[in-house]
């Protein structure tokens, strides 16, 4: 008895240590040769899969495997720490941030960059003057409005500057809509913080932004306003709270027809065009509560230092050149990093136009995130790790466990936690 | 070695400030102090425990209540059903937890399509803290029993034909040759189908990311997903690993009592 009281005991311990298992690794660059480079990225497919397109001109063109992992966006970021603490990193990646643990990893970028002409103010050095990333594409966030149900209910949307609508406005246009056509929801919104800054902006807030004494701040009225309008609309009526307290999926629940609007970006235009035949779908421009914003990001190109990097140095070169960035961003809707090109986006130019004019339009604080994140990463201020307090404090406030006041402390609260200041 | 080194590797790293990079130092008892003043360690503590008190109960009736109904010489197209039952077992749990969360998507869910479909209202399977946790209990419930009902169907074959046979003239009712000579017969079993579903429940993970990602907002999180978010999204792995060994020692805990009362009840 006594025995088999221990062996059960240390089952269940050991069982008890997922810290332990749940290491899942990827990589393993065992199988490949000189000839093939490992490419880490996230969400190639719903964008035409324009880096595969790529990667397979690459090879008839030099013989050289592009081996591409579209990883899922949520456990990109996680994966690539694995990896990096595994010494198993890819040869190159199109990464979301700058995540510490790997930045000292990085091979020198700057010299694809201009030979390139990538926009000078897209391109920023670290302290040694070196260039580890750089932008592989622009977007921008933009509104997409069900056209068919827009029509149907004989409601109007801007598309031209001087037909700018507050969010108010807006918000009263999809309950038309809604009221007229029968339809399911008004808007839905991407669960993600980089959405809901691009809102903040709208209503005149500057987000959270760092001081010298290396603490957070906001400005309180703004950010208040535009939390509390987020909170007031999540009310399944407006907005399923489904999307923003347990994760459905607000890409799908607009291809179903079922809701009028869909505030998300300028990468969906490829996947829409391929994916959307019910019914018409249109960009239409933002609603400014009291200017005009976007939240400008994009993926960033990084070489990891090994065996492989100038070969993975090669492919990038190669992928930069007027003729083949052309293609890509054609292929998968990308808004240019590099001035001059004469893309032709077919039946999406409309959509283009209208980003161009709507980034055009913004206030500068639509690259503050984009900027912020890279001079912190090189400052070495960023503590590492996935923590997004912005979202997951916003979905408390979606989900009615928390008020506007104690989310924004909230907030700053854990942004000061994930600083480090020298 | 093998089994301890990882264990004891994360008691030390409970008492650090371990971040996944650089040296870890030491804090003492830091983590644990913090730990115990933290609500939302409480709230996914009594979470987890009511998902086990819901779940553990509900997987022992379906599946002692299959097994017995494989086993029984009344029920036809056994190896068929078998199959059928067996099925969820084979699932991996991140599909299972794909397949529960179409089945009762909130907006668009099948469940939620019959329910309109039949003049009710549809419900917030996916915004009602308590109707989730209901969700994951029955899509745990589908998952497990299918392991369980295998360790029945061994049990149930092994108890005496004989001890039925003279229940039956002494005109014993079905309900009462169960309640008598089955239940105690299959005591062990019991016991051991008990253990495994509540330490499988405390530490269901994959199959609650899958489905609803502890949600609404935090309601649903349960202590592994803590130790998850905690661990890699905000990489406090001492903190983690502090979560990590409160898990170990309730698991432990719930091991030994129900050890100690099985005893008990055999003596």
């Amino acid at each position: 008895m006594k025995r088999r009281l221990i062996l059960t005991a240390g089952t269940a311990g050991a069982a008890a240590l997922p810290l332990s298992a749940c290491g899942f690794i990827g990589g393993g660059d065992d199988e490949g040769d000189a000839k093939t480079v490992k490419f880490w990225l996230s969400g190639d497919a719903n964008q035409g899969g324009g880096f595969q397109k790529m990667a397979d001109k690459y090879f008839e063109e030099t013989g050289v495997t592009v081996d591409i992992d579209d990883i899922p966006y949520d456990d990109f970021n996680t994966r690539l720490r694995n990896a990096a603490q595994a010494d198993a990193l890819p040869d190159l990646a199109r990464v979301q941030s700058i995540d510490p643990i790997w930045m000292n990893q990085l091979e020198d970028l700057s010299d694809v960059a201009s030979k390139a002409g990538v926009m000078d103010n897209l391109v920023t050095e670290n302290e040694e003057g070196a260039v580890p990333t750089f932008l592989t594409d622009l977007t921008a966030v933009g509104l997409y409005v069900n056209k068919s149900l827009f029509d149907q209910a004989g409601v109007a949307y801007p598309t031209t500057a001087d037909q700018i609508w507050t969010w108010d406005e807006f918000i009263a246009a999809v309950k038309e809509v809604k009221a007229a056509t029968g339809t399911r929801y008004g808007l839905v919104m991407d669960p993600s913080s980089h959405r809901l800054r691009s809102m903040m902006y709208q209503f005149g807030s500057n987000g959270f932004e760092l001081g010298d004494d290396c603490t957070y701040s906001t400005d309180e009225a703004t950010t208040a306003a535009a939390l509390e309008f987020f909170a007031n609309i999540n009310d399944d009526d407006v907005m399923p709270r489904s999307v923003w307290v347990s994760g459905d999926d607000p890409n799908a629940l607009f291809k179903s027809g079922q809701v009028a609007a869909y505030y998300s970006g300028s990468w969906q235009v490829a996947d829409f065009q391929a994916n959307i035949t019910d019914f018409e779908w249109a960009s239409a421009l933002m609603p400014a509560q009291t200017r005009r914003a976007t939240n400008l990001g994009g993926g960033y190109v990084v070489v990891y230092k090994g065996d492989k990097s100038q070969t993975a140095l090669d492919f990038v070169n190669w992928l930069f050149t007027a003729e083949n960035y052309t293609e890509i961003c054609e292929i998968s809707g990308f808004l240019p990093v590099i001035q001059g090109l004469d893309i032709d986006y077919g039946a999406s130019q409309v959509n283009f136009d209208m980003y161009n004019e709507e980034i055009a339009a913004s206030d500068p604080i639509s690259s503050a995130q984009s900027n912020d994140q890279l001079e912190m990463a090189y400052a070495g201020q960023s503590a590492g790790g996935d923590a997004d307090p912005l979202k997951e404090e916003a979905v408390k406030l979606a989900n009615g466990e928390q008020d506007v006041p104690t989310t924004i402390a909230n907030i700053i609260a854990g942004l000061n936690e994930n600083i480090v200041c020298e | 070695m093998f089994f301890v080194w990882p264990g004891g590797l994360g008691l030390i790293y409970s008492f650090t400030d371990y971040s996944g990079l650089g040296t870890p130092e030491f804090v003492g008892t830091d983590n644990y102090e913090k730990l115990f003043a933290d609500p939302t360690f409480y709230q996914s503590l009594t979470r987890t425990l009511l998902f086990a008190v819901l779940s553990v109960p509900l997987m022992y009736v379906m599946s002692l209540a299959v097994a017995a109904l494989l086993v029984s010489n009344h029920t036809r197209g056994k190896t068929a059903a078998k199959l059928v039952f067996f099925f969820p077992w084979l699932i991996s749990p991140i599909v299972a937890g794909v397949i529960w969360r179409w089945m009762f998507g909130e907006s668009f869910g099948f469940v939620n399509y019959v329910i309109d479909r039949l003049g009710g209202n549809p419900l917030a399977w996916q915004t009602d803290p308590d109707l989730a946790l209901m969700v994951v209990v029955i899509a745990a419930t589908w998952g497990g029993t299918a392991f369980n009902m295998l360790i029945f169907i061994a049990a149930l074959k092994n108890v005496p034909r004989a001890y039925y046979e003279a229940a039956e003239i002494d005109g014993a009712n079905a309900w009462q040759r169960f309640r008598s000579i089955t239940l105690p017969s299959i005591a062990p079993t019991s016991f051991l189908v008990i253990l495994l579903s509540s330490l499988g429940a405390m530490k269901e993970f994959a199959m609650i990311q899958a489905l609803n990602e502890g949600g609404p907002g935090t309601s649903n999180v349960l202590l592994i997903q803590y130790i998850y978010e905690t661990g890699f999204q905000r990489a406090d792995i001492g903190y983690a690993s502090a979560v990590s060994m409160i898990l170990l020692l309730i698991l432990l805990t719930i091991a030994l009592v129900q050890m100690a009362v099985n005893r008990r009840s055999a003596a």
